[in-house]
C-alpha cells in the first residue's frame, strides 16, 4: 500500500492528530495575580469539581490580596466525628492544637488562601532579633517559605504565629491585632487586619489540621482507619497513594449531591474524600463498598471542640498521655488469625508523629502485599519476555499457581520484630484474591512500575 | 516537535506559571495521543500539572516529571477504560494520505505501552532511555515494545 517506512507514517499521523487537538489556552487557569496558590486551587477545583458549601465567616473584615477581595477570619478548627449507628470511636488519637487560625478566603474561587496559625506557648520571654509586633520585640524565623514569629501579647502571654506565603510586614501587622482573652488567642482589633499581600514566589501550602480517628463498629471491625481534615481545597485527593501504588479504581460518587472521590486499591484499602465548606476530608477505610462509603460520608459531621470532646469521652489522648494511650492501644490491637504477636517486643514509634494504631497488623499486611507483588514479578519476568503483552487465560491460571507456590517460600517478618506471619497465610490470601478478582487485566504493563515501587529485586 | 521532550529547558529562573503556559498544549496533546481520547486529555494534563506544582521546589527536571505524570495519568485512564477503543476522532481530511487511516486505526488498537512508546518516540521525540524513564520500565522493554508496535502497524498496512 505504501512505500514509506512505517516509522515515518506513524510520525506523520501523530503529528496530524496532535495538530488537530487545540486545547483551551492555559490562561483560563492562571489568575492574573500570578499566584501559584490560586492556580493550583483552580486546577484542583476544575479537576474534581467539588461544589463546596460556602463557609460563612463571622465578624469578618474584607481585605484585598493582589486586588482580589478576600475575607480574613478567625476560624475555629472543626472536629470530625462519625455519627453512624453501630459505629463508635473505639480508639482515638488526635492532635489537639489550641490555636487561633486566621483564614483568607477568596469568594470567587472559594479558596482559602494563606493561613496564619497563632498559638500560646509556654516560655518566659522573647529574645527579640530586631523585628517588632506593635512595638513589642519579636523573633522571626524563616524556613522553606514558612515564617514563624514569636512575640509577647499586650497581656503578657508569649505567642507564636506561623504563616506561609505572606509578606512579613503584613504578617506583623495582622499579629498586632491579636491578644489573649481567657487564655485563648483572639483578634481584639479586627480593623487592624488590614490589606495583605501574598509573596509572589513562595509556594503556598495550606497548613493541615489532622484528626486521626480509628473508628470501629460494634463487632470491633475497623470501619475507618483515618480521617484527615485539612483546611482548603481537596489537595489530599490528589496525593492518594499507598506505598507508591496507584489506585485500582477511581470513581466519583454522588452522595446526596455531594461529590465524593473514591479510590479503591488492590489491597482492599478504600480512600475517599470530599469538601465541605472550607474544609476537605480525606478518609482511609478498609473493605467498604460504595454504599457503605455513602453512609460514612453522610455520617461524618463537623462539630465544635466541646461536642467532639463529649463524643470522644475519656478516649481523647492529649500529648502528655500518649505513652499510656500507646500501651492501651497495643493491648487492643486485634490479632488476625495466623498472627502471633509478642506484645513485650513491641516498641512504639517515637511520639513525634501521632501514632496511627492501625499501622500494626495492617502494616504487616502491607509487607505481605509487597512480598506478594514481588513474587508475582519474579514469576512473570520470564512470561513477559516470552509471551508479550497478550497472555491467555490458561497461562494466567498457571501463573497464579506458580505465584502461590513461590509465596509459600516467602518468609514474612515485620519490621517491628514482634509480629510475624507464616508465608502460607499470605499465599492463601493471594490465592483467594486471584480466585475472586483474577489477575489485573493489564498486569504486564504494571510489572516494571510495581518492581520499582515495591522495591523488588531486579530480574 | 513537542516541548515536553526538552526536559532540560526549565531553568532556575522559570516560574511554575511560565512552565505551565509553555508546556500546557504539549501536555494535553501528549495525553490525547496516549489515551486516544481528547475528552480526558485536559483533565489528565491538569492533574499532572497539579502534581508538578506540589513538588515544584523539589524536582530538578520538571519537564521529565511532567512527562511521567502525563504518562501515568494516561496509563490510569487506559486501565479503567473498556475494551472498546475508539479512534481518536480527529484528523483525517480528504487531503491526508489514504494509509493514514490504517495507521490511526492500528495506533488506537495497540496496547497502551506500545502506543506510548510510539507517541513518546515519534511525537515527543524522546530517546529510548527517556521513554523508559517516562514509562518506568527498562530500555530493553521499550525496544521490544517498539518493535512489536511497528510490526503490528506494518501488518495493518499490508
Amino acid at each position: 500500500m505504501t512505500t514509506k517506512p512505517v516509522e515515518r507514517l506513524v510520525a506523520d499521523v501523530l503529528a496530524r492528530q496532535a495538530a488537530s487537538i487545540d486545547p483551551a489556552p492555559p490562561g483560563r487557569l492562571v489568575s492574573d495575580t500570578k499566584r501559584p496558590g490560586l492556580l493550583v486551587a483552580a486546577v484542583l477545583l476544575l479537576v474534581v469539581g467539588v461544589a463546596g458549601v460556602w463557609w460563612v465567616p463571622r465578624g469578618s473584615e474584607v481585605v484585598t490580596v493582589d486586588r482580589i477581595p478576600m475575607v480574613i477570619e478567625a476560624s475555629p478548627v472543626p472536629r470530625v466525628i462519625v455519627d453512624l449507628p453501630g459505629v463508635g470511636a473505639s480508639q482515638i488519637v488526635e492532635t489537639i492544637v489550641e490555636s487561633l487560625d486566621l483564614v483568607l478566603v477568596d469568594r470567587t474561587l472559594r479558596y482559602g488562601g494563606p493561613i496564619i496559625r497563632i498559638a500560646a506557648v509556654d516560655s518566659s520571654e522573647v529574645a527579640g532579633d530586631g523585628v517588632t509586633v506593635d512595638g513589642r520585640p519579636a523573633r522571626l524565623d524563616r524556613s522553606r517559605g514558612t515564617v514563624s514569629v514569636e512575640w509577647t501579647s499586650p497581656s503578657g502571654q508569649l505567642l507564636v504565629a506561623e504563616s506561609i506565603g505572606l509578606e512579613v510586614a503584613d504578617l506583623l501587622e495582622v499579629l498586632a491585632a491579636v491578644d489573649v482573652i481567657d487564655g485563648e488567642p483572639t483578634v481584639t482589633d479586627p480593623s487592624r487586619l488590614g490589606s495583605l499581600t501574598v509573596a509572589p514566589d513562595d509556594e503556598v501550602e495550606l497548613l493541615r489540621y489532622v484528626a486521626l480517628l480509628r473508628v470501629s463498629d460494634d463487632e470491633g471491625l475497623i470501619v475507618i482507619n483515618e480521617i484527615d481534615l485539612a483546611a482548603g481545597p481537596i489537595e489530599p485527593l490528589l496525593t492518594f497513594t499507598i506505598d507508591g501504588e496507584g489506585p485500582k479504581e477511581r470513581r466519583i460518587l454522588d452522595v446526596d449531591g455531594q461529590q465524593v472521590v473514591r479510590d479503591r486499591h488492590r489491597d482492599g484499602i478504600v480512600q475517599f474524600g470530599f469538601s465541605r465548606g472550607f474544609w476537605s476530608v480525606a478518609v482511609i477505610a478498609y473493605s467498604v463498598d460504595d454504599a457503605q462509603v455513602a453512609d460514612l460520608v453522610r455520617a461524618i459531621r463537623f462539630v465544635d471542640e466541646a461536642e467532639f470532646r463529649d463524643w470522644v469521652g475519656d478516649r481523647l489522648v492529649a500529648p502528655d498521655g500518649l505513652d499510656a494511650a500507646t500501651d492501651r492501644l497495643v493491648a487492643e490491637i486485634p490479632t488476625p488469625d495466623g498472627f502471633e504477636f509478642d506484645r513485650s517486643a513491641f516498641v512504639p514509634p517515637p511520639p513525634v508523629v501521632v501514632w496511627m494504631p492501625t499501622s500494626g497488623p495492617e502494616g504487616v499486611s502491607g509487607e505481605i502485599a509487597r512480598q506478594t507483588i514481588c513474587a508475582w514479578i519474579r514469576a512473570t519476568d520470564d512470561l513477559v519476555e516470552t509471551a508479550g503483552d497478550v497472555v491467555d487465560d490458561d497461562r494466567r491460571d498457571q501463573l497464579a499457581d506458580e505465584v502461590v507456590a513461590s509465596l509459600r517460600q516467602v518468609e514474612v517478618v515485620s519490621d517491628w520484630g514482634g509480629l510475624s506471619q507464616p508465608a502460607s497465610t499470605g499465599a492463601t490470601r493471594l490465592a483467594d484474591r486471584v480466585a475472586l478478582d483474577g489477575l489485573p487485566p493489564t498486569w504486564p504493563d504494571d510489572i516494571d512500575t510495581l518492581r520499582r515501587d515495591q522495591n523488588c529485586p531486579a530480574p | 516537535m513537542a516541548d515536553l521532550r526538552e526536559h532540560d529547558r526549565v531553568t532556575a529562573a522559570d516560574t511554575f506559571e511560565e512552565f505551565f503556559e509553555r508546556e500546557w498544549v504539549a501536555a494535553v496533546r501528549t495525553a490525547a495521543l496516549l489515551t486516544q481520547d481528547r475528552s480526558v486529555a485536559e483533565e489528565i494534563a491538569q492533574e499532572a500539572f497539579a502534581r508538578v506544582f506540589q513538588r515544584w521546589d523539589r524536582i530538578d527536571r520538571p519537564g521529565a516529571y511532567l512527562q511521567r505524570c502525563v504518562t501515568n495519568g494516561a496509563r490510569g485512564y487506559h486501565r479503567h477504560r473498556s475494551v472498546v477503543r475508539d479512534k481518536l476522532p480527529l484528523l483525517l481530511s480528504a487531503d491526508d494520505p489514504p494509509e493514514s487511516a490504517f495507521v490511526a486505526d492500528a495506533l488506537a488498537a495497540l496496547p497502551f505501552r506500545q502506543r506510548a512508546v510510539l507517541v513518546l518516540r515519534y511525537w515527543n521525540g524522546l530517546s529510548e532511555r527517556q521513554i523508559a524513564d517516562a514509562l518506568a520500565c527498562r530500555p530493553g522493554t521499550v525496544k521490544s515494545a517498539h518493535a512489536r508496535a511497528i510490526a503490528t502497524i506494518g501488518e495493518a498496512l499490508r
